[in-house]
This record gives C-alpha cells, structure tokens and sequence, in this order.
C-alpha cells in the first residue's frame, strides 16, 4: 500500500466507524463506488474491531511492561495441569499468592476462571493454614458482587488452591474516569461496593485489603470485589499472629491501610470502612487523602498523624500536586462530568462529612459499619432531609462561633444514569429510527428507544471542546421530543409514568449537568413541572400509592427549585400539596414505611421554608413552622413505631425532636426547647451505645449537649449548663489528635475549653476559669498561626478572646477586659468588611461592641462606650427591622440601647454640672431605656444570657432603671 | 534570576526553535527516564493503576525543580520522553525476548473473551516493527501513537504537540489501532 491509498482508506474508515452497524455496508458501497480494493482495505480494518476489543493499546506501554515483569519461565505452574484446570499463564499476584488464568481441561466450552495458589516458595504450615481459612471464608460468600468461589482442592504436593470466578473488568477508578461518570453515578456504583462488604461483615469477615485495584468492573457495569486473600475471619480459631512478623500480609498498597493496620493494632470492620473511605475519596476528589510519600515509613506517618483535606477543598486548588504530580483540577471535573465549580458545590457539605468520617483515626469514630456508610450516602442521594441534614444546625453556646447558616441547598444530586455508548451512532439514524417506528404506533419499542436516545450521548462529543452545546441540544432535542410523545401517552398510564420519569431525568440534567445561571435552573424547573403534571394525571387516574410518592417526589422538587429561584411563595405551595397529598396516603395506608418517611420529609421540608435556619430561604413564620414541626415528631412517631427496633428510626425521630427543639428556641422560647434537647438526649445515650451506629450517635450526642449548654445558661442554671459542656468536651476531646497540628480537632477544643470557662468563670471558680481561659488562648493563637485562612478558626479566635473579657470583667479587671474586647472586634470586623453578607459575624460583631461600651462605661469613658453602642447599634437594629429578626439580634439592640442609657444615667449623677445639663442627659436616658425596652419586650421568653452567648440586661432592671429615673424627673 | 538548572533553560531554548538544545536535553532526560523504567520494569511498583505520565512528570519535576514551568514546555517534554520511552522499553523486551526459551511468541491476544483488565501480554517488539511500518505510510499517525501510548499523553496535549484538532487525533487514533492490530496478527514484522 502507499501513503495515498492509506490516506483514503483512513478517510473512509474512520467514516465508517461513526456509522451504526447496519448503516456500514451501504455506506460504503456508496462511498467506494466500484472500488473493491479500496473497500476490502476498509473491511479487514473494519473486522478487527471486534478482536481489537477496547482493550488493545488501551493500557500504555509502561504500565504493561511494568506488570509483564514476573518471568514467567521460571514460574512451574505455567502449562500445569491442577485438579481439572490447566494453567495458562499467570496474571497478578493476590494476597498470599500468585494469580493463574486457567481453563477446565475437560469443559467443551473452554471456560476460564482465576486460579490462586500459594506464593511459590512459601509453603509454610502457617501459610497453608490460612490459605486453607480463605477457602472457608469464600465459600460461605455468595454475593453478586463478591468473585465468586467455584472450587478448590490440594495438589499431590499439599499445595492449596482456589478456584474462582475470572472477573474481567476494569479497576473503578479507571472505569468511572474513563466513561466520565458524574458523582451520583460513582456513588451508586460505590454503594454496591458497600453492600458487598456489609455482607461479608454480616459473615464476621473483614476484607482487610480494600482498594481500587480489588474492585473491578465487568463491561455491564457490575462491580465486583475481589481479593479477600488477607481476610479475617473474626470467630476462627485459628491464631494470627501479628501482622509485623509477616511481610506477606502487608498489604501491598499501604495508601488504602488504616492507621490501626499500620500500626498493627486490631482491624475490625472499622477498618475496611477506613479503606472504603480512601476509595471513596479518590472517587470524589480524584486524588488520595494523603500527599504522596516517597518511602513507606513517611506514608505511616502521614496516615496516622495527618487529617486530610474535606474533598471540596481539594478540588477548589486550580491544580493538585499529589507529591510528583500535579494535575489539573479541570481534567478531574471531566472526569465526573462537572466543572471545578459544579464540582466543589456538589463535594462540600454533606459528601464532605461522610467521607472524612469514614477516614477518621479512630476507629471509634468512624462509621461503625459499611451499611451505615452506605445509608449515610444513600440518604445523601436522595436528599431526604432527615440525618445527614441536621449536621448543618450547629449550635455554639459560646460568643465566637458563627452560626452555620446552612446555605442554599445543595444541588439536587439524584441518580441519572447517564449511558455514554462507546460504539458511535449517529443522533440522526437514531431519530428516524424512532419516528418510523412512532408512525407505526410500536409504543414498547418507542419506549425503549426514548430512553436511549434520551441517555446515550455521542461518544465523539465527549470530550471535544463545544461540547456543553452539543449536549444542550441534544437534551433540547429530547425535550422536543418527549413533548411530542406527551400528546400520544395520554391513554397509557405506563407510558406516562416513563415520561413522567425522562423528564425528571432531563431535570435533573439540565440542574446538575450545565452552569447554575438563570436560565439553566429556569429548565430544569420546566422539565420538574412537566414531569408532575404527567404525575399527576398518572395519580389522579389510578391513586395507587407507588403514583403518589413519585407525585410527591416531583413536588419536592419543584419546590426546591423554586427555592433557588427566589419564589419562596410557590416552593411553601408546593411543599404543602405534597403534605396534603400525603396525609390522606398514610391514612389507608397506614403501616407503609416508604409514605411515613416521605411524609416526614415533606413535614420538614414545609418547616424549613417557613422558618428554617437559613435566613435566607424562609419566609420568617416561626408560628407555622412550629405546626409543622410538631407534626414532623408525630410522624416520626408512627414510624419509629412501625419499626421500633430499627436504630435508623430512633435516631430520626431524636433529630425531629432536636428540630423542633430548634424552632421552639428560634421562637424565642426556653423552657419548651429544653424539653425537646432532654428526651432527644436519652435516646441517642441509649443509641451510643446499643446501636450499630455508635460514632453517629455520640455525635449527635454532642450536638445536643451543645443546645442543652445554651438552654441552661439561658435560664442560669449554670451546675447544669457545666455538666452538659463537659460531656460535650469528652466528646470532642477523642477527637482532639495526638497531632498537634490539626486544626480542626484544635479549634474544637479550643471552643469547647472557652465555653467551660465561661461557665465556670459564671459560677465563680474564677482560677480555674483564668487557666482555663489561658489555655484555650494559646490554642487558639497556635491554631490561627497554622491555619491563617481559615474563617472558622478565627471565628473562634474571636469568641475565645470575648470570653477572656467576659472573665476578666468578672474579676473587675477592666482594662485588660477591654483590650481582650478589642482584639476581638478587630478579628470580627476584618471578617465581616471582608464578607458582608455573613449574618453571623455580623451579629457577633454587634454583641461584642455591647461589651466594648460596657467595660469603656465601668472604665468611666463615656465617649468611648457611647461610640461602640452606637456602632452594636448600626449593625444590629436593621436586622431587628427585616424580616429575618432573630432573637439575638433583638437582645443585642436592647443592650446597646440600655447601654445608651447607662452612659446617660451616669454622665447624669455626675454633680458638678449645670442643672440643666443634668436635666438633658436624663432625659437621654429616659429615651434610651425606653427604647431598649420597646425591644426586648418582643422577646418571648427573656433569658440571662442570650441565644449566642452573650451576657444580657435583663428587662427588669431596665424597667426598674427607667422607673427611678422617672421619679428623678418628676421632683 | 537565572535558572541554576539547565533542563528548564533548554527547555526554554527549544520551545523557541532552538533544535541544538532539544539534542543537549536527550542525555540528560534519557538517563532520568531510564531510571524510572527500570524502576517499574523491576517490579518494585505492581501497581494496577500505574501512570506513566505520573512517573515522566516526575522525571520533569525532578530535572527542572519546578512544577509550574510553562506548558508548552512541559509537552515539548513529554513528546521527547515518549521517544525515548519507546525506545527503552522495546530494547528491554527485545533483551527479554532474547533471553525466553523458545523465543517471544506473538501474543497479542484476538479473542475478546480473554482480555483481562491488565493486559500484559502486549508484545512490544511486534508493536514497535508494527509502528515502523506504520511510520513509512504515515509518519504523523506513527507519531500520534507513539505518544499517546508510549508517552501517556491525552487526546489534548497530543493534538497540542501534532498540531491538529483533537477531533483528528481520536480519528487517527482510532484508524491507527485497528491498522496496527492487523499488522501484528498477520506477523507483518
């Protein structure tokens, strides 16, 4: 051949190749016209396709040649006959031993499996021992995604082996990279990697060798697990000894190895949830938690010592070095089928926090099961507003956390399977395939073909740059496509409901897949509508339970749309059909599990818009809010009762009462909230302990304490508000790590030192609050040096150097009160001007000025306090004015007034003025009290110390105040 | 300040057209990626997942004591690597041929049903015969394959270094696989 007849051959190859099948040959009679040479060039090319597979060259040359290395003529088992397989040739190595292809010599149909014998050279009795316990540990495994066990025996030579499923695939990582899988397709594909290993925990078996490299994926998609080679079987008899004396059963990649493996501690299943966590990481971030090491002694360090970065932060570097390599974050949001942006929206928050549980040191601490790692990140996917949600509540009693105003909604990430078809078709043969087929009114395949056509996308536009436009079109084209349809679905209820279901899909596209602007959520809003409207047309028909929760799934996410949109109104209307909707369901059918959880999720949802946390998304009707949360305990209520040894119900049902704690303290309340925190409390003390899922529950456990703390300082129960913040510190001090540079652990317990000091210094024990306050300010400086970025941190720099004042004050040292006090608003106010939309600096910002003002007053400056109340005043009031008011920003505009008048009063009684002078500065004072009572008259349930820590006037005294200044006035 | 290595220098120098500098750089990198190779090729690193592009970056990392040089000279880089990796990796299977019983037996597996996630058994030597002749009909597409395989480079940084569109760097991927597929089962060696 020569370069010129190449060059045409080329040409129409590659044609060829974006042809589907059928179209080939009549492609290429037209193209070759006559040309037989030409056109059996193209077939022979064409014909190797198939034997080409995906795999030829697919692997690069080094990776290859890195794993070709065992020499195989020195290897006695190639060509070996064992039991009925013969060996082929070898192709890994497992976990004791090497791995064969094999064949069954006398099986007709040649069929191939995977063959593990022991380590050549190894044959000690200990090996074979456990070598013989994995056969045991196999058999009893019958799982779908576990390699199966087919056989196994002993050579003459006493040599054992298995014989196992040959399981053809590609490593997960790989898979989900190259097929550009987004991140709810990964955590699907990861939830049945969970499942698996709850099997194998629920058979007492721990896998101990967790990793991408022993999760492959068949070319349907399953994935499966494989390598329980270093197993452990939790009831055997048989004695390991310590892993050190063995380096066999190191396992050989130590990047996926827990701290406690490393360290030669005991695994549990803890462990393999450590591994899956690393798995899961990688995933999400595309990078392993961990900086590379250069020698393993660095690598045991970095995993014992070190806490990784949340995934989100990872992927908002524009380039990750991962010791030698660096790479670009763009690339790795390909890969998931995402930008940076999206990326980072859709890891922070929850993924975030149960991934880094998983990688917890301790074991303790980590999800105690794979099945509650699993259901974490099931509830993640759906949405369902019931655990993972309640984390983004997080009370702080003391003065220097901001409340974590929990932000828009993450997007909704629901599973779209999304099926990148690796043979190339062509959109338009596509199209006029289904319209033949749609003019012949063959609605099964239409069906069908809908959903290909919807899904597959080109394998040519992936990847090409434009290629945001293509897909656009392609979803516009299915969207017009679907419309057409919705004309002709209307007699059948099948079809409908499939329709219903594309256009979710498209929905969920058109939110997740392209940039968050305007116009995009506007379509997916669409798409979300239409999709209800079928629904309910499906449930208006039939009122079967199955259309109502998909009616009520649709109306849940309309609603949330129009939450993102701005119309607060439509998302309650919304919200409250899907309750309407749902109370009658439950009514007949009142032990259905599935409509209970819905219900109550749509309870929550209702109460969340009404009047939830985020000042930003709810309309501020704490009245309504506080019905629907009364109602979201009733259900919760049903349905623990319905399952009530199920620990998942108990625990929702603490955090319904932990909710509606939170509404009624939001109301302004105290006495009722502190009822909700208790009975919440028993339950989790009781899940801490008993339940599967202990690490959770001891977390939620520390977040009542946290309440609990400010409920009782409010009323000044202080012996109380003590007890509840040292469980809290117990707590979180199995947190703080052996390693003093990590700063998360640090802050926490920095803040949970101050607020005890605070108390204690509340109480009198004013040494042990000074040491106290002392500690926690060095940890607190050490923390801001290592981490200078960080909001959180000097959030609580700030609140630690508050309460240093507030103790100094109580000693009566006010100068040193006021130049803790300034330190403080100098940090909040750097924060605040460098982030003006953050509420909670703002409030804290104003609180902590009151305190400014009040140790200028005792230091007799007048002038000085005047300046900072009038500034708590600027940043407070207008809150109180919004339609956002929040208790504490009422407190703090009541204070600054009574401030005012404090300054007033005093510069009043000072003797050697003018009578008139006196007399105006009374009056001053009068107007000031007067003021500040007109706002702290609309707190309901007035405390001693304010929602966010802060020490308040107590309206009595300011009446009191206001009644001997009148009487002043009057002579 | 001027650069106290001389990598990123040449580097620099053979971004702007200066060929003599491309030839300085050959034996320093060659001696680098040799390292590397026979670092994996003696098995100390059985990893599923290895990245060759990991391992070059990594040469470079080390040879120019930088990781933010300018791109475009880090895939000028990358395309020499890929030249040399070839050539290192086709001598050391030839010197493994060599040394096999029986000689190397043509191994490119045709049955589907038998491809493994790690394929090892990817005969080099016939793959670089193959490539050579691929080379005398079209030496671009010769190139393409040469870095997309043997230099780990994406669709992207190929088409940056080829100079053509990545859509005709897939194209001529995916022709150039099938070519050389049927090269090496004829034994056209």
């Amino acid at each position: 051949m020569t370069p010129e007849q190449w060059e045409k051959v080329k040409d129409v190859l590659a044609a060829t190749l974006d042809l589907a099948p059928t179209e080939r040959a009549g492609y290429l009679d037209r193209r070759c016209n006559g040309d037989d040479q030409l056109r059996g060039e193209v077939v022979r090319l064409l014909e190797r396709e198939h034997a080409a597979g995906s795999n030829f060259l697919r692997q690069t040359a080094l990776a290859q040649a890195a794993t070709a290395v065992l020499p195989e003529q020195d290897n006695p088992w190639i060509g070996r006959r064992v039991g009925a397989y013969q060996i082929v040739e070898q192709i890994g190595v497992g976990g004791m031993g090497e791995v064969y292809r094999a064949f069954r010599a006398d099986d007709q149909f040649h069929k191939e499996v995977a063959l593990k014998v022991v380590r050549a050279g190894q044959d000690s009795q200990f090996v074979v021992a456990r070598f013989r316990n994995e056969r045991q540990v196999l058999a009893s495994l019958d799982h779908p995604n576990i390699a199966r066990l087919l056989d196994g025996g002993t050579t003459q030579e006493g040599v054992p082996y298995l014989v196992m499923e040959l399981v053809e695939g590609q490593p997960l990582g790989e898979y989900c990279d190259e097929r550009q899988l987004s991140i709810s397709e990964r955590l699907n594909l990861f939830l049945q990697v969970c499942g698996a290993v709850q099997y194998a925990h629920q058979r007492l078996i721990i896998h101990r060798d967790i990793k991408p490299s022993n999760i492959l994926l068949t070319p349907d998609g399953t994935p499966k697990l494989l390598d329980f080679g270093i197993a452990k079987v939790l009831d055997s008899d048989l004695q390991w000894e310590a892993s050190q004396t063995l380096t066999a059963f190191r396992p050989l990649t130590p990047e996926y190895a827990s701290p406690e493996q490393i360290n030669g501690e005991a695994v549990t299943t803890a462990s393999d949830v450590y591994s899956l966590g690393v798995v899961l990481y990688d995933l999400l971030a595309g990078r392993g938690p961990y900086p590379a090491a250069r020698y393993s002694k660095e690598l045991a360090n970095v995993i014992c010592r070190l806490d990784p970065d949340k995934p989100s932060t990872i992927v908002s570097r524009v380039r990750i070095t991962n010791g030698a390599t660096p790479v670009d974050v763009a690339q790795i949001a390909r890969a998931r089928n995402s930008t940076p942006q999206k990326l980072r929206k859709q890891l922070s928050g929850d993924l975030d926090n149960i991934v880094l549980m998983a990688l917890r040191k301790e074991p303790s601490r980590r999800y105690a099961s794979a099945e509650g790692f699993g259901e974490d990140i099931r509830r993640h996917l759906q949405n369902l507003p019931v655990i993972a949600r309640t984390d983004t509540v997080r009370y702080r009693a003391a003065k220097f956390a901001f409340r974590h105003k929990t932000g828009m909604a993450a997007a909704t990430v629901i599973a779209v399977l999304l099926i990148v078809s690796m043979v190339g078709i062509s959109w338009e043969a596509h199209l006029a395939r289904v319209q033949r087929l749609r003019a012949e009114r063959r609605f099964q395949d239409v069906r069908e073909l809908a959903n290909s056509l919807i899904f597959d996308v080109h394998d040519s536009l992936q990847g090409v740059p434009g290629t945001t436009n293509a897909r656009r079109l392609i979803v516009d084209k299915a969207v017009h496509y679907l419309d057409s349809l919705e004309q002709e679905a209307r007699d059948d209820s099948a079809l409908q409901r499939e329709l219903a279901e594309a256009y979710k899909r498209i929905g969920d596209v058109q939110g997740n897949d392209f940039s968050t602007n305007l116009g995009e959520t506007e379509n997916a809003l669409n798409s979300y509508k239409k999709s209800l409207s079928i629904r309910q047309a499906v449930w208006t028909k039939s009122g079967s339970v199955e259309d109502a929760l998909a009616m009520a799934e649709s109306l849940r996410l309309v609603s949330q749309n129009q939450l993102f949109a701005g119309d607060l109104s439509a998302g309650l209307e919304n919200s409250r059909k899907a309750v309407e909707l749902m109370e009658p369901m439950e009514e007949h059918h009142p032990k259905d599990a599935k409509v209970l959880l819905e219900l109550m999720g749509d309870y929550q949802s209702a109460a969340n818009i009404l009047g939830g946390e985020n000042s930003l998304s709810n309309l501020g009707d704490n009245a309504a809010a506080l019905l629907f949360r009364h109602k979201q305990v009733e259900a919760a209520e049903r349905l623990l009762s319905l399952k009530p040894d199920d620990d998942s119900m108990q625990g929702n049902f603490a955090i319904a009462l932990c909710t509606l704690g939170d509404q009624l303290w939001q109301d302004g309340q105290i006495k009722a909230p502190l009822e909700q925190y208790l009975k919440a409390q028993s339950i989790f003390q009781v899940l801490a302990v008993h339940s599967r899922k202990t690490a959770r529950a001891r977390y939620l456990l520390d977040q009542v304490y946290e309440r609990l703390v400010t409920v009782y300082l409010a009323k000044a129960e202080l012996p109380a508000a003590r007890k509840a913040a040292r469980s809290g510190l117990q707590i979180s001090m199995q947190l703080s790590a052996a390693d003093p540079r990590d700063v998360q652990a640090g802050t926490t317990l920095a803040d949970d030192d101050t607020l005890l000091a605070d108390i204690e210094s509340r109480m009198g024990k004013n040494h042990q609050a000074t040491s106290r306050i002392n500690k926690a300010l060095v940890l607190v400086r050490r923390m801001a040096e290592l981490s200078p970025q960080d909001m959180e941190t000097k959030g609580s720099q700030a609140g630690t150097y508050t309460t240093a004042g507030d103790i100094s004050c109580r000693v009566g040292d006010f100068p040193l009160a006021l130049k803790f006090y300034q330190t403080a608003t100098a940090i909040l106010s750097k924060i605040f001007s460098d982030n003006s939309s953050n509420a909670g600096a703002r409030e804290h910002l104003a609180a902590t000025y009151n305190s400014v003002g009040n140790a200028q007053l005792r230091l007799h400056n007048p002038t000085a306090a005047l300046i900072a109340f009038h500034k708590a005043l600027a940043l407070s009031e207008p809150i109180t004015a919004s339609a956002h008011s929040t208790v504490q920003a009422l407190y703090t505009t009541a204070d600054a007034y009574a401030g005012l008048g404090e300054v007033e009063a005093d510069l009043a009684s000072n003797p050697r003025q003018a009578k008139a002078s006196q007399w105006k500065h009374w009056k001053e004072a009068l107007s000031w009290y007067r003021r500040s009572l007109q706002f702290s008259s609309r707190i309901k349930e007035p405390g001693f110390v304010s929602p966010d820590g802060f020490d308040c006037i107590r309206r009595e005294s300011v009446t009191r105040r206001l009644t001997e200044i009148e009487t002043i006035t009057k002579r | 300040m001027s650069s106290p290595y001389p990598v990123t220098e040449l580097l620099a120098r053979w971004n702007h057209g200066d060929l003599s500098a491309r030839d300085a750089l050959v034996p320093l990198v060659y001696d680098e990626l040799r390292r590397i190779a026979r670092r994996c090729l003696a098995g100390h690193r059985v990893d599923h997942t290895l990245q060759p592009t990991a391992l070059v970056h990594e040469a470079y990392l080390r040879l120019t004591r930088s990781d933010s040089a300018h791109w475009q000279d880090r895939v000028h880089f990358f395309a020499l690597a890929a030249q040399m990796m070839r050539q290192i990796l086709v001598d050391h299977a030839r010197k493994q041929s060599a040394a096999k019983r029986g000689g190397n037996a043509f191994t490119v597996l045709v049955n589907e049903a038998l491809a493994v996630s790690n394929e090892k058994s990817l005969d080099l030597v016939a793959l670089d015969n193959a490539m050579k002749q691929l080379a005398e009909l079209d030496p671009r597409q010769s190139q393409i394959v040469e870095l997309r395989f043997f230099g780990g480079l994406s669709i992207e940084e190929t088409a940056a270094i080829v100079n053509i569109s990545p859509a005709t760097i897939k194209r001529e991927w995916a022709t150039a696989r099938l070519w050389l597929h049927q090269a090496m089962s004829d034994g056209v060696m």
